[in-house]
């Protein structure tokens, strides 16, 4: 399960940051709805999943911070700065705690106080807004109670429609086997000048069942304005109804409408009439269960003079009641709905016997599978014995297999598989279902009432689902690996690629083999123009701004200023300027470092500043600019500059650089002496800065991603380091060289020239090898002393000398045989070599041969 | 024309369009005991039905077509024959 | 092989329920949301939903509703799992079509049985 912490911290901290940049805005921007409800979702998800793990003090800390932005959202608490600063502090607080579960230092009952302090702070903010409450409730519980008092399900509006209506209703509802739609339709009362015609639509609805139009004035006093209300029925499906009420989306709702709805509705209208017609003995033909006789007698009086077309209409609806088994059984449930309580226990059935015999163990899951069937049986019971009622295929689905087969076979109604349930609970159940009509009712309403809004918004999120592919701005969320894949394979494509070449030499030796070594030189270039683009395609797809990481910094700069009471100004340049995704996360941890180094060590105190005639407030500049192939990363500040002599002397006394290096030593060199290992220059080592990180940590972080660290400074003036890191972990274009008969590579962009030169024409300077080179003094470096290969064997006077610079001079290496540039991957050591800090990478040849690709920068610095 | 207006009786013919509905109104306000004859109604849109609606005149013919039902039902509705 | 389709949008509690109702005899899908979660069922045979209330772009309730509008769906097991612990939350669960409510943080074991229960692993024949 520690798993599900890494998962847990690993999501949080994003919920964190993005709650935390929203907050940045919120507290520069002010009010947003949608800042705040994103914000308010964050800690959420945060408070719930925290739940999962024992430390409540988290739990509680983020459970106030959400409903201290609950009640922003709603506006019951106005917005403000400090309120801001404050649900970041607790952002904060909850960073360090994952900081601590992280590495395993955690200590949660320290965390408590803290918690309650906080947390404390944070609900004294919290306008308690006890009016709202308060009505909102007591609405509710109106509702409830309306609801709760009428016995039948049917939606309100259907009970006021004409019997006439019902009747076609009811007839279309026997003959189709789908659900019926009743659109209540509402136009605007100026459609008209908009052109629309609602009745026309109305009347051309598909599979139209039925119409009925209500005035909703009292008297017209506009021709031109429209006060209509419209009811339509129709069998069609939800699609079709949808699609046909597109353009009037506002102005009419739809809700589905079951058979047993449409009966109890009926029956709500049409009780009075029907039980007191012909004397009663229409009803009591019916309660004797003489379907037969009362079908005929409703017939008659339907029949008759003085009857109204909705009285007529009421006959021949309760005249079809009689003469189908469906409707009759579903006025049964309108008219005694206590006869669901009828419960047969018989102690005889083989459940009863297996839970006789059951285990201890058994019990969890005789408990468990209890719950489950009373609640698929309240479930049933709110269907009105419809068995066209959407859940009831689940419920059969899940109480077949609770109970087996063989008892719910002959189960096709809801009330049917109700009593399959019931015969097999204990004889305690029946106390539930009596008290299961308040739940009966409630839910059931709710799902009418619901069912217009949610339905039609389901179907409009369907609709603008596809409506929103078209219109948004064209991105698609991918997953990472997938590109690393995609990047993998591109590499293994480039390697493949590169053994054309090979081939096609081969081919050349074979007799008649030109010809096909011709051919393949020529799809060589293809595939080779083919792969790059493609492989600049993808990696392309891997380049964010560097606004995606810098952006967490003004922030930083911020509260570390704060912190240490200095006034500081960070302005950022260039964030647009677009990086490989992977290479500027990586470089998030060093230019942390650095701007931490700028903050602490660089800007000095106001006062001092003032003293030395600058303004109070420094200015640290973060600027990202591309450069060729590469991107320059500057922090610039105008603190009080790094001091080489001071350094130097540090240097000295850590026994870095040895005595006579302090006179020998350039201010230049001096100043880079601060990469070295072990260098550390903060006497007091503050909380802020000292981790332990030197600048010889930042240096290796940067080469690992590939680049280049410079630092400048002059004393009084301020310090600058600049970053130099190609854009993309790309393709590097390499020259190959042989030392030993070992392969290597390093990068063509370092290497000035290639000569050959004879052993004469080397010189020695105090003990260094160097070489004249047109009026240049080039120190040489032997690569085999360098990688401590074995001596060479070989006696030619002839040297290879391979010029490269590495941005603070020329160097020539002495190796054994030149070689081609060719274009590779460069993949970074892993594993045992990882540690082997001289070379930076692998890259693998069209034949198969590793090739090792110095780190020019680390190879001259081991000496 | 759709709309032909006569002493006792107002006709409503084939299609009668939204401006018809003006025409109807001020005929059924100042002829309180005229009838309607709709025999030959095909559609009329909802401005001139929502006259009919509202006024409740008394037909003199019922239109032949089929569909319009739903308007005997709705100049009843509500109000009881 | 019973497939299980967990929608919630905190991959902390995915994970946690995974852990949970996973084996050899179960494939389990997931989805952030009610949209991912349609769009990855179809077309697949899913024996039970396991779904949150509380998620972006189409929450728990309207998933129920859209998953009973289906006629592939339909028939399929909906365990609701909310934050929420009142009597109406869990009554508009079953207004929507679900077949089950839990509360968060779910029980393990609680958990277990009631999937072995709604995948029909245990009967009673």
């Amino acid at each position: 399960m520690s798993d599900l912490l890494h998962v847990f911290i690993g999501e949080s901290r994003e919920n964190l940051e993005s709650a935390s940049l929203l907050l940045e805005k919120l507290h520069s921007d002010g009010y947003s709805q949608d800042a705040i409800d994103n914000v308010f979702r964050d800690l959420h998800t945060i408070k719930g999943s925290s739940d999962l793990f024992d430390i409540k003090p988290l739990t509680s800390l983020a459970h106030a911070a959400e409903d201290l932005l609950d009640s922003l959202r709603d506006g019951s608490t106005p917005l403000n700065e400090s309120l801001c600063d404050l649900l970041l502090e607790a952002l904060d607080q909850i960073s360090n705690w994952f900081d601590e579960l992280e590495s395993g230092s955690e200590n949660v009952e320290k965390w408590q106080p803290i918690s309650t302090e906080l947390a404390g702070r944070i609900r004294a903010c919290i306008h308690a807004d006890t009016d709202d409450a308060d009505g909102g409730e007591s609405e509710q519980a109106a509702q409830q109670s309306e609801a709760s008092s009428s016995v039948s399900a049917a939606p309100t509006s259907f009970l006021a429609l004409g019997s006439q209506t019902q009747l076609q209703c009811i007839e279309a509802a026997l003959e189709c086997e789908q659900p019926l739609w009743q659109v209540n339709y509402t136009p605007d009362f100026d459609c008209f000048f908009r052109g629309e015609d609602p009745l026309t639509v109305a009347t051309n609805t598909p599979e139209l069942i039925a119409i009925q139009v209500t005035p909703s004035k009292d008297a017209l006093n506009d021709v031109f304005q429209c006060h209509l209300g419209i009811v339509v029925h129709s069998s069609a499906d939800d699609t079709a109804i949808a699609n046909h009420f597109a353009y009037y989306e506002g102005q009419y709702q739809r809700e589905s409408i079951a058979l047993g709805q449409l009966v109890s509705a009926f029956w709500a209208a049409s009780e009075e009439y029907l039980v007191a017609a012909e004397q009663g003995e229409l009803w009591q033909a019916y309660l004797d269960g003489d379907m037969q006789h009362s079908a005929r007698l409703a017939e008659m009086v339907g029949m008759g003079e003085d009857v109204t077309p909705e009285e007529a209409a009421m006959c021949r609806i309760f005249q079809l009641i009689c003469q189908s088994d469906t409707l009759t059984a579903l006025l049964e449930s309108v008219t005694h709905p206590a006869d669901n309580d009828s419960v047969d226990v018989s102690a005889d059935t083989p459940l009863q016997q297996n839970q006789a015999n059951e285990t201890p163990e058994d019990t969890g899951v005789n408990q468990a599978r209890n719950e489950i069937l009373s609640q698929q049986l309240i479930i049933l019971q709110s269907m009105n014995n419809n068995a066209d009622s959407p859940v009831f295929p689940s419920v059969k689905r899940i109480v077949t297999g609770l109970l087996g087969q063989s008892h719910t076979q002959g189960a096709s109604t809801p009330n049917q598989l109700a009593n399959a349930i019931e015969q097999l609970l204990n004889a305690t159940t029946p106390v539930e279902t009596e008290d299961a009509p308040d739940e009966l009712v409630t839910p059931v309403v709710e799902e009418s009432t619901a069912a217009p809004e949610t339905t039609e918004t389901v179907s409009e999120t369907a609709e603008s689902a596809p409506k929103q592919e078209r219109q948004a701005p064209k991105t698609l969320k991918v997953n990472q690996e997938k590109i690393d894949y995609l990047m993998d394979l591109i590499g293994e494509l480039t390697v493949a690629k590169n053994s054309l070449p090979y081939l096609a030499k081969q081919a050349e030796d074979i007799q008649e083999g030109r010809k096909l070594s011709k051919q393949i030189k020529a799809h060589f270039s293809i595939v080779n123009r083919l792969t790059e683009e493609l492989q600049s395609a993808v990696l392309q797809i891997r380049m964010v701004p560097v606004s995606h990481v810098f952006q967490r910094y003004p922030r930083l700069v911020r509260e570390l200023a704060r912190k240490l009471n200095k006034k500081i100004d960070l302005v950022m340049q260039g964030e647009d300027t677009e990086f490989d995704k992977n290479l500027i996360e990586s470089l998030s941890e060093p230019l942390i470092h650095l701007l931490r180094n700028s903050i602490d060590h660089g800007i000095e105190a106001p006062s001092d500043r003032g003293v030395a005639g600058k303004s109070e407030t420094g200015t640290i500049v973060l600027s990202a600019m591309p450069q060729d192939d590469n991107v320059v990363i500057e922090i610039r500040d105008d603190g009080k500059g790094i001091d080489a002599e001071k350094i130097k002397m540090l240097a000295y006394q850590k026994g870095i650089i040895q005595e006579h290096q302090l006179d020998t030593l350039t201010e230049e060199e001096s100043l880079q002496l601060i990469f070295a290992a072990g260098f550390s220059t903060s006497e007091q080592v503050s909380d802020l800065s000292g981790r332990g990180v030197g600048m010889d940590a930042v240096r290796t972080m940067v080469a690992q991603a590939g680049g280049t660290i410079e630092m400048q400074s002059k004393v009084g003036e301020g310090t600058q380091f600049k970053l130099i890191l190609p854009q993309t972990m790309s393709v590097n274009r390499i020259m190959m060289f042989e030392v030993n008969h070992q392969m290597f590579g390093i990068g063509l962009d370092s290497v000035v020239e290639t000569v050959k030169v004879s052993q004469r024409d080397i010189e020695m300077i105090r003990n260094n090898p160097v070489l004249m080179l047109r009026e240049k003094i080039i120190p040489l470096h032997c690569l085999r002393t360098l990688l401590q290969l074995p001596v060479s064997d070989n006696e030619s006077d002839e040297v290879c000398v391979l010029v490269v610079n590495n941005g603070q001079g020329d160097f020539g290496l002495i190796i054994d045989k030149f070689h081609e540039g060719i274009d590779v991957i460069q993949k970074p050591l892993e594993g045992v070599m990882a540690g082997f800090n001289h070379f930076s990478g692998t890259a693998l040849l069209g034949d198969g041969r590793v090739l090792l690709i110095i780190n020019l920068q680390e190879l001259l610095s081991c000496r | 024309m759709p709309i032909v207006a006569k002493q006792k009786v107002i006709v409503l013919d084939g299609h009668c369009e939204i401006d018809a509905a003006e025409e109807l109104e001020q005929w059924l306000v100042s002829h309180p005991k005229g009838q309607v004859n709709a025999k030959k109604l095909v559609s009329a849109h909802t401005a001139v039905l929502q006259v009919l609606i509202y006024h409740r005149p008394a037909f003199s013919v019922w239109p032949e077509a089929g569909h319009w039902q739903w308007l005997r039902q709705a100049m009843t509705n509500g109000r009881e024959a | 092989m019973k497939t299980i389709m967990i929608v919630d949008d905190a991959t902390t509690v995915r994970c946690y329920h995974k852990a949970i109702v996973a084996n050899a005899t179960r494939h389990i899908e997931e989805a952030e949301n009610g949209i991912e979660a349609l769009e990855k069922a179809t077309g697949k045979d899913i024996d039970l939903f396991m779904v949150d209330v509380n998620m972006p772009k189409m929450d728990g309730y309207r998933l129920c509703q859209a998953i009973r509008a289906s006629d592939e769906l339909n028939a399929v097991p909906i365990i609701m799992i909310s934050t929420e612990s009142e009597t109406k939350d869990a009554n508009k669960a079953f207004s929507v079509g679900a077949n089950f409510y839990l509360n968060k943080p779910v029980d393990a074991n609680e958990l277990s049985t009631l999937v072995s229960l709604m995948l029909g692993e245990v009967s009673y024949e």
